[in-house]
């Protein structure tokens, strides 16, 4: 893990936790939905194998700062580059940027129909074109890392929420990303499968994966994260590793916001 | 029924009848036997009164009358049928004619269907628009209103049959590179209905200068034609005054952009603007473009009148069978090409040019055959009829003297497909080519049209069923556009899709009947005519009815099978 920042409670401003070259940067990134400013001012850069966990109350645009981050959404000014690769019209661009990350929904967004197995090899076969054994062989590994190797040649319907999860997170990981963005992905789940989910996060943030986690879940920040990022009303209010985060909060509205959740 | 004996039912009331009767069980199968009971009854004291009533009559349903003498003819018939044929072969005219019209307007209907339906859907204000005025002008407006406009308007408002429109028109063609232009115009305001608004640079600009320029000297001298005065731009005419003022406006443009009196931000845009009329002005002002134009000499392929369209017909000669084994190899070696790249593509991941692949294992050996069964030779002689008795003629010679019938060209050719082009008699009756009656053109356009409307908001409805999700999430993967359409949007939505698809089906096979309303010659059209002329009316509407349910069936029973195929698994 790497946080060798001696001031954990900078604001604003770029701020990168190591020496090594960032890999992605935001430089003031705006973003408007119609007349409405979801992001304002955003500058951000995550370090390599860095665990980033952006919490904020809804509707403060943390899912739309990670959705801009692999162009789901298009943010209007300011730049954003990943791995090296600026995220702007060319498409070949947009790409390349795709390859290099994966995301996992709030709403999981298996393909119905398509099985387990079948979800998780489309596109290392359709985009990376790699051979199908190969593939195959990788995913009923990854499965295996996410604890459910029996359900492959199962449909999502016939999956409980949890294990849905957990195969959208090894679909995510069966194109080899460089980058993971978790939106909400625990939000709609039951209680007790929250954990399951959570438990494969906590592996793949210890095996090195650089992680840009939208969550509610405290005790995962807490525990995981390498830095929280805090968001209200589209701007980066406050930002540090989670140990002075929760306890020694500056600004006020970062404290209000954690009295009601805490 | 088994008997209750088992702690915990009701306390026992009344007698053992009672008990029984109240049994839930025993009460849904007695329901059940009494319908039964009752429809029988009802069905066979109906059935009764109707024989005895048609006996009385003398309408007593019969096959026997089939085979009776029709003495009608029928405008679309194969040559096999006259007016000596039977009723049978009547009836099966109209089959074939119902047919035709189906099978031709479900393949029509899906396709524009399909396109209209994705267009609802289009980001393009113009184009979303103008097919959302579609189908709701024609989905919410009777069929057979639309069948009589298609047949009474726009079919009879086809020039007669010596005045046919054709195409292309006989004689020298010029087609003049303006055409290009216009292309060239549309797609522009094409881009500019669809641009992001953020991005307009210079680059754009001098697009949209060139286009409007165009558009303002085309106007120009459409205006000055339609004075009489000739098109203005001539070759070596030189600079002509509106040339000028455009040349002049467009510099001045230019200069603007490069001057200082513009605001940073447009200068470029003018400059763009400056550059791009002043090209389309200097090359109207030459007039290079209009003039330029290819020559081209035609025959006409397509008639167009008040008795309906003819086109070229496509003739089998007699060297057709032994070429088509060739074609039949090549769709063999294609569908193997086909599915084995397929499943070299899933082993190794690499994608193959399989269209291409499979294009090439179909035209090769079409062509070889071609080649092939051409190489031996024509006879030499042929018996052609000469002042009334056969002699053996030379064929080039009997070639010459035009003394050949379309069947002996047909077994003397050495290519194995003639395309025949229309021909006329005397009193404009087509001899060769392949006609289609205003009364079917009518049907057909109105039953596709009509049914495109409906299948389009179906198509639409399937896409949009697919959840946004669904697409951020192939897209998250790295698809490309046409990989989400391929493996994501479609399998989701035909599942959607194809029920009501179904129905849609149903609808127009059953909406063919309305031919009566034009009198097109489909099932229902020829068996009222035999029921007029037999009085077997009983009989007629009962095979008409049979005919349609057995098509209707048909069309379910596919639509059933390829419903399956796309239908979820859940737990």
């Amino acid at each position: 893990m790497a946080s060798a920042d001696s001031n954990p409670m900078s604001q604003g401003t770029t701020i990168s936790q190591t020496d090594e070259e960032p890999i992605i940067i935001c430089r003031d990134m705006n973003k408007w939905f119609g007349e409405f400013h979801v992001l304002r001012d955003i500058n951000v850069s995550v370090a390599p194998q860095e665990v980033v966990v952006i919490i904020g109350p809804s509707g403060s645009g943390k899912s739309t700062l990670i959705r801009c981050i692999n162009r789901l959404e298009e943010h209007q000014e300011g730049q954003i580059l990943v791995d090296g690769m600026e995220l702007g019209h060319d498409v070949r661009n947009i790409a390349a940027i795709r390859r290099e990350i994966g995301m996992v929904f709030q709403q999981f967004n298996l393909f119905p129909h398509l099985t387990a197995m079948q979800n998780i090899t489309l596109a290392p076969i359709r985009v990376r074109h790699r051979p199908r054994a190969e593939v195959e062989d990788d995913a009923m590994q990854l499965l295996e890392r996410v604890g459910i190797p029996e359900q492959a040649h199962k449909y999502p319907g016939q999956l409980s929420g949890g294990q849905q999860q957990r195969v959208a997170i090894a679909r995510a990981l069966a194109m080899e990303p460089k980058i993971m963005l978790f939106d909400e992905p625990t939000s709609a789940l039951d209680p007790e499968m929250i954990k399951e989910v959570l438990d494969v996060m906590k592996e793949l943030a210890l095996s090195g994966m650089t992680m840009l986690v939208v969550t509610h879940e405290m005790g995962f920040a807490r525990e995981v994260a390498d830095r929280v990022l805090f968001m209200d009303e589209g701007r980066i209010v406050e930002q540090g590793e989670p140990e002075h985060f929760f306890e020694r909060a500056q600004h006020p509205r970062t404290k209000l916001f954690l009295s009601q959740i805490l | 029924m088994p008997d209750d004996t088992s702690p915990g039912n009701l306390p026992t009331q009344g007698s053992r009848l009672r008990r029984v009767l109240a049994d839930q069980r025993v009460l849904q199968v007695l329901g059940q036997v009494i319908f039964v009971i009752l429809a029988i009854t009802v069905f066979w004291v109906l059935g009764n009164t109707a024989a005895g009533q048609l006996r009385a009559k003398g309408l007593v349903p019969t096959f026997g009358f089939l085979d009776l003498r029709s003495g009608f003819a029928i405008s679309e018939s194969p040559e096999w049928y006259s007016g000596d044929s039977t009723y049978g072969q009547a009836f099966v005219v109209g089959l074939i004619n119902t047919l035709r019209v189906v099978s031709i307007g479900l393949v029509a209907a899906s396709v524009l269907g399909l396109f209209v339906g994705v267009f609802l859907l289009s980001t393009n204000w113009l184009i979303r628009n103008i097919s959302r005025a579609y189908v709701e002008l024609l989905r919410n407006t009777p069929l057979l209103v639309q069948i009589f406009v298609w047949y009474f308007i726009v079919m009879f408002s086809f020039p007669q049959i010596r005045d046919a429109i054709t195409i292309p028109a006989e004689g020298v063609t010029f087609i003049t590179l303006r055409i290009v232009l216009w292309a060239l115009l549309g797609l522009m305001l094409w881009r500019y209905l669809d641009r992001p608004s953020a991005d307009f640079g210079r680059r754009e600009a001098m697009r949209y200068g060139f286009g409007a320029l165009l558009l303002v000297s085309e106007l120009l001298a459409w205006g000055h034609w339609e004075r009489g005065a000739g098109w203005p731009w001539r070759p070596g005419a030189g600079l002509t005054i509106p040339t000028l003022v455009l040349v002049l406006v467009s510099v001045n443009l230019f200069l603007l952009g490069r001057g200082n009196l513009l605001p940073l931000r447009v200068r470029p845009n003018a400059r763009g603007l400056g550059l791009g009329a002043l090209a389309a002005s200097l090359l109207f002002g030459y007039g290079l473009l209009p003039m330029a134009s290819l020559r081209v000499e035609t025959l006409p392929a397509f008639f167009i009148s008040i008795r309906g369209f003819v086109m070229p017909d496509l003739l089998a000669t007699g060297r057709f069978a032994p070429w088509f084994a060739y074609v039949g190899l090549g769709i063999l070696i294609a569908g193997f090409v086909w599915i084995w790249l397929g499943r070299r593509t899933e082993d190794t991941g690499r994608p193959y040019a399989r269209g291409r692949l499979m294009l090439l294992a179909l035209l090769v050996p079409a062509a070889l055959g071609w080649v092939l069964v051409g190489l031996e030779p024509p006879p030499t002689h042929i018996p052609v009829e000469q002042g009334g008795e056969v002699v053996l003629q030379p064929l080039a010679d009997a070639a010459e003297a035009g003394l050949l019938s379309t069947e002996d060209r047909l077994r003397t050719l050495t290519q194995p497909l003639l395309v025949q082009m229309p021909s006329q008699n005397r009193f404009g009756r087509f001899l060769t080519g392949l006609e289609f009656t205003p009364e079917m053109m009518a049907l057909l356009i109105a039953l596709v049209i009509y049914t495109s409307a409906f299948i389009a908001e179906i198509v639409r409805a399937g896409i949009q069923a697919v959840p946004h999700g669904q697409l951020e999430a192939g897209r998250a993967l790295g698809l490309s556009q046409a990989q989400l359409l391929e493996k994501i949007v479609l399998p989701q939505a035909l599942r959607v899709i194809i029920p009501p698809l179904g129905n849609q089906y149903l609808n127009l096979s059953k909406n063919s009947s309305l031919a009566i309303g034009i009198g097109y010659a489909d099932t229902f059209t020829t068996t009222v005519t035999i029921m007029n002329q037999s009085g077997q009316s009983v009989t007629g509407f009962l095979m008409v009815m049979v005919t349609f349910l057995a098509l209707s069936l048909l069309i379910s029973l596919f639509m059933n099978a390829v419903n399956r195929r796309f239908q979820l698994v859940t737990r």
